[in-house]
């Protein structure tokens, strides 16, 4: 029954154009804002030359952060109108209606991401001059488009789960956006904590240890560990508390 | 059958059901009264497993809800409000509903036409009337054409033809054999379609009365308009009404009272009737003594309108 979950979510994502902030994302953090930072490179000599971590910065912060806000409001959403109670009723099983928005929105912000991640190498490539780049192109940031996607499920999962325990549009915006925006720069002056932070964390497990400001993971895969045992544990709260 | 037995549910500390039994028969339609909402609300709700039972139970053919394989096609439910994502439109909400259920779409249409939603199926649900989701919940509970049906508050937006619609609507699911529970604050309005009343005060059972003789009582207030108007003020006076000329937005209306509804539909017929609109069920001073001053005095004055 959890296809049928799954298949009626689809159906809810379609019928309310859920994809269309992935889309948004896609044409800011991966079109916009990276068209700014080649343009930025190629008229000032004084920046570091463009690259594959570079071109993907905009994904890794904004892009990010917008795939898992679009996600949680459009969760939370279906709690403040009252639309959860009649999933609820269609299977009495709570866990279902948390695993399946989950997918879908883990499954469209992957693919929104590894677009993303794809289009600002493709973009700064073709806008940057050559002697402005450095280690830039598609073949080389390919493992990054891949790791794009799998980072953008984490997330997301970790921000769905927030819309399931909180239940609301309000508190679980303010989670969610004030947990990067407020939270991990206070955090970010505790160096125990700095490595546990999304800021970090998501660099990291995206780019690679170099070059991310707050980056002492050592290596992308504890990195992406750390990510995933956060959306494991996420689901967890999640699937324990839609069972009361 | 729907069986509740010994069902006392809270709301945080507050208790709202004290060990509440009731048992919706086959072919019947059950109407439950409560003056006040979160009763029959918590009712509903237990009943259907999204609310916690304190104590006891509440079995749908000898199950609860929250083990059925397929509750849709065991159960249908109106919850309080209808309520629908506003983004999604008529037939994408029941779209999802049947494919939530893993149940064939192919009854969408014909339900959406079913509850004369044909012609509005492809507009978002923000747009509706109340009148209008509240028709779209009806279809939802319909759509697995189950064998019992569970409805909060269907009544509270609906009036005229919306309201004589739903009668209908009920009255032929129980014909069918279906196990009808519908919930209220009005009791007039409730005992036009139930077999069977039963009211809720202070949270328990106090009163089950058979919904017939409750009609007989009943001296509703009915406010109406009509192209021949001096004559059936002439014809409702001489019939022993208390008619008052009221002066409204569309002119002349008149409030009729001291007859029972059926007395007032069948003497306007023939008089051109423009509007008819029952203002007061005739019935909140027999709620408040059933329920045993549960009533806010506010509900009494207002004709059971306190939601």
């Amino acid at each position: 029954m959890i296809t049928a979950a799954t298949n009626a979510e689809r159906i809810r994502f379609v019928g309310i154009r859920g994809w269309v902030p992935a889309v948004l994302v896609l044409a800011v953090a991966g079109l916009v804002l990276p068209l700014r930072h080649a343009l930025a490179v190629a008229t000032d000599p004084a920046l570091p030359p463009a690259s594959d971590s570079s071109a993907m910065v905009p994904l890794t912060g904004v892009g990010v952060l917008g795939l898992a806000v679009a996600a949680a409001w459009s969760v939370s959403r279906e709690y403040s109108t009252g639309t959860h109670d009649v999933a609820r009723l269609l299977q009495p099983s709570g866990w279902r209606w948390v695993l399946a928005p989950m997918t879908v929105h883990a499954l469209v912000s992957s693919v929104a991401a590894a677009l993303a991640a794809l289009l600002s190498v493709v973009v700064v490539a073709v806008v940057t001059p050559g002697d402005r780049q450095e280690g830039l192109g598609t073949m080389s940031a390919a493992p990054m488009v891949a790791r794009a996607a799998v980072v953008a499920v984490f997330v997301v999962v970790v921000a769905v789960a927030v819309a399931s325990v909180l239940r609301r549009t309000g508190p679980t915006m303010a989670v969610v956006l004030g947990w990067p925006l407020v939270v991990e720069p206070l955090l970010s002056g505790v160096p125990a904590a700095r490595p546990l932070l999304l800021r970090s964390a998501v660099p990291t497990a995206i780019c690679g240890p170099s070059g991310v400001p707050d980056g002492s993971w050592g290596s992308v895969s504890a990195a992406m560990a750390w990510l995933g045992l956060l959306a494991v544990g996420a689901f967890g709260v999640a699937a324990t508390v839609s069972r009361r | 059958m729907i069986d509740v037995r010994d069902l006392s549910t809270t709301h945080g500390r507050r208790p709202v059901l004290d060990r509440v039994s009731l048992r919706v028969a086959a072919g019947q339609v059950t109407a439950v009264v409560s003056p006040v909402a979160a009763e029959a609300t918590s009712l509903v709700r237990a009943i259907v497993g999204l609310d916690r039972a304190g104590t006891g139970s509440a079995l749908i053919d000898g199950a609860p809800y929250g083990s059925l394989d397929s509750p849709l096609t065991a159960m249908g439910t109106l919850l309080a409000g209808a309520p629908a994502h506003p983004a999604r439109t008529a037939r994408d909400h029941l779209r999802w509903m049947a494919a939530g259920s893993a149940l064939p779409s192919r009854r969408v249409d014909d339900l959406l036409e079913m509850v004369g939603l044909g012609s509005v199926a492809g507009i978002k649900v923000r747009d509706f009337t109340p009148a209008l989701r509240v028709r779209l919940g009806v279809a939802s509970a319909m759509l697995g054409d189950p064998d019992h049906y569970v409805l909060d508050d269907p009544l509270r937006h609906l009036d005229g033809l919306d309201a004589l619609w739903l009668r209908q609507v009920l009255r032929r699911l129980a014909a069918r054999g279906k196990a009808v529970l519908v919930t209220g604050d009005s009791l007039g309005r409730l005992a036009a379609v139930a077999d069977r009343v039963v009211v809720l005060g202070h949270g328990r059972i106090v009163a089950d009365e058979d919904a017939a003789a409750l009609r007989a009582q009943a001296r509703p207030t009915v406010v109406l308009r009509a192209e021949r108007q001096g004559e059936l003020f002439d014809l409702l006076q001489s019939m022993g009404a208390d008619v008052t000329p009221r002066l409204t937005d569309d002119g002349v209306s008149l409030e009729v009272s001291g007859l029972s509804a059926q007395r007032i539909n069948e003497a306007a017929v023939g008089f051109g009737v423009l509007s008819m609109v029952e203002t007061d069920d005739g019935l909140a001073d027999t709620l408040a003594r059933l329920a045993g001053g549960a009533v806010p005095r506010v509900a009494v004055l207002a004709g059971g309108g306190m939601r």
